[in-house]
C-alpha cells in the first residue's frame, strides 16, 4: 500500500491534538509497532471514563 | 452558510442555552466531519482508490444535508487510526460502517444496554475502559417514562434549554456499572460519539433530577461543539488535579468540563425554581440542588484559576459561566 500522508490539522478532533498525534505517529515510524500507540489523547476522551460525571458507589 | 450568518460570534460562546447555536454547531460538527472525509479520500487517492472514492461520496451526501448517527462519527476518529496504521481490513469494515449506518432522524433515539440493537454501540464504549451492566426492559421502559415527564418540564420551564438539548441529542443510551463496582457514573457523553448522551436510570428518580443530568451531560456535548479550533486547556493530559464532581483525579480538560457543567446545572435548577411550574416541596429540593452545583462550581474554578492553561476559547467560554454565577 502507498503511504497515506494525513494532515492532523485538516482532522476533526485530531487538530485539536496535532502535535501530540504527529509525535506518536513519528515515535510509533521510528522503532514501535505501527499505530501501537492511540494518535488520541484525554482531551478526545478516548476513556469515555474521561468525559463522564460519576459518583461514588454507594 | 457561516457559522456567523446564522448567530452572532458572541452567542456562540455564550453561557445560557440557546437553541439557534446549538442547531449551528451540529451543522458544524457534520461540516467538519464532512471535510475531514474529504480530506482522507484525497490523502489516499492513490494508495486505495475504492475507499477514497466512497469516502469522497460520503464527504458530498453529509455536505448536501446528511445527518449521521453517533456511530458514524465514531467509525470516522477510528478510520483516522487504521489508515495510519495501514490496515486494510480495519479501513474496509469502518467505511462500510461510514457508507451503511441509517441516517438520523428527528425523533430522539432512545436504547439501552442489553437490546440488539445497542450491544455494538455499548461494546465500543465498553472498549473505551467503562464497565456495563444490562438494563432490563421494563426497567428501560419506565426510565424512558420518566425522561419524557423530565422533557416536558425542561419543555415548559426552560425553553431555551429543551431546544438546545434536542438540537445537540439525538440518541439517549442507557446503562449501568455492574453491581458491586467502586465507581459508578450517572451519565456520560464523549467527543467522538457527537450526538450520544448516556444515562444510568439509577441515579435519576424524579423529573426534576432528569432535567438536571439533562443540563450536566448537554452541556458537556455544547463544550465539544465549541471545540473545534483549539482545546479548551492547554496542560498536559499527564497533570492530574482533584475533580470537584468525581473521585478520581482528573486531566484540567476533566476538571474544566465539571466546572463548568456545574454551572449549567445550577442555572438549569435557579431558573426552573424561578419558572413557576414547580410544586413548592420541588421548588425547595432544586435550590437545594442548585447550591450544590455552585459549590461543586467553586471547589472547580478554584482548581481551574489556580493550575489551568486555558486556551482562548477556553477562557471565553469559562469568563460567560464567571460572569453568570456572580450575577
Amino acid at each position: 500500500m502507498a503511504e497515506i500522508k494525513l494532515d492532523f490539522n485538516k482532522l476533526l478532533g485530531y487538530r485539536l491534538v496535532a502535535e501530540d498525534a504527529n509525535e506518536a505517529l513519528l515515535s510509533a515510524k521510528l522503532g514501535d509497532k505501527p499505530g501501537s500507540k492511540s494518535l488520541l489523547s484525554a482531551k478526545l476522551g478516548d476513556k469515555v471514563g474521561d468525559k463522564v460525571g460519576t459518583k461514588a458507589a454507594v | 452558510m457561516s457559522v456567523a450568518e446564522c448567530v452572532p460570534e458572541t452567542a456562540l460562546t455564550q453561557f445560557v442555552p440557546n437553541g439557534d447555536r446549538a442547531r449551528v454547531l451540529d451543522r458544524r460538527m457534520h461540516d467538519e466531519l464532512a471535510n475531514s472525509l474529504a480530506h482522507m479520500a484525497e490523502a489516499s487517492e492513490t494508495a486505495l482508490p475504492e475507499v477514497s472514492k466512497r469516502l469522497g461520496a460520503v464527504a458530498q451526501a453529509i455536505r448536501a444535508g446528511r445527518r449521521v448517527r453517533p456511530q458514524v462519527f465514531r467509525a470516522y476518529f477510528l478510520l483516522v487510526q487504521a489508515l495510519v496504521d495501514e490496515d486494510q481490513s480495519r479501513i474496509d469494515r469502518l467505511v462500510r460502517v461510514i457508507e451503511d449506518t441509517e441516517d438520523r432522524t428527528e425523533a430522539l433515539k432512545r436504547t439501552y444496554f442489553g437490546k440488539p440493537d445497542a450491544d455494538q454501540l455499548c461494546l465500543d464504549l465498553i472498549g473505551d475502559g467503562m464497565r456495563m451492566a444490562p438494563i432490563s426492559a421494563e426497567e428501560a421502559e419506565a426510565f424512558f417514562a420518566l425522561l419524557d415527564e423530565g422533557f416536558a418540564l425542561a419543555k415548559e420551564g426552560l425553553p431555551d434549554l429543551h431546544v438546545e438539548v434536542r438540537a445537540i441529542v439525538h440518541e439517549i443510551l442507557l446503562a449501568r456499572a455492574p453491581s458491586g463496582d467502586k465507581m459508578e457514573f450517572d451519565g456520560a457523553s464523549h467527543y467522538q460519539f457527537w450526538g450520544l448522551l448516556m444515562l444510568n436510570p439509577k441515579h435519576h428518580k424524579t423529573p426534576l433530577a432528569v432535567v438536571e443530568v439533562l443540563a450536566h451531560e448537554a452541556s458537556h456535548s455544547l463544550l465539544f461543539g465549541m471545540t473545534i479550533e483549539e482545546p479548551l486547556v492547554l496542560n498536559p493530559d499527564s497533570e492530574l488535579f482533584e475533580s470537584p464532581l468525581r473521585l478520581d483525579p482528573r486531566p484540567m480538560d476533566g476538571i474544566y468540563h465539571a466546572t463548568y457543567v456545574s454551572a449549567r446545572m445550577a442555572w438549569a435548577m435557579e431558573t426552573l425554581a424561578d419558572s413557576g411550574c414547580l410544586s413548592a416541596e420541588d421548588r425547595e429540593r432544586a435550590l437545594e440542588m442548585a447550591a450544590q452545583d455552585r459549590q461543586n462550581y467553586e471547589k472547580g474554578l478554584s482548581v481551574v484559576d489556580a493550575h489551568g492553561r486555558l486556551s482562548d476559547t477556553g477562557r471565553i467560554v469559562m469568563d460567560d459561566a464567571r460572569a453568570w454565577i456572580a450575577g
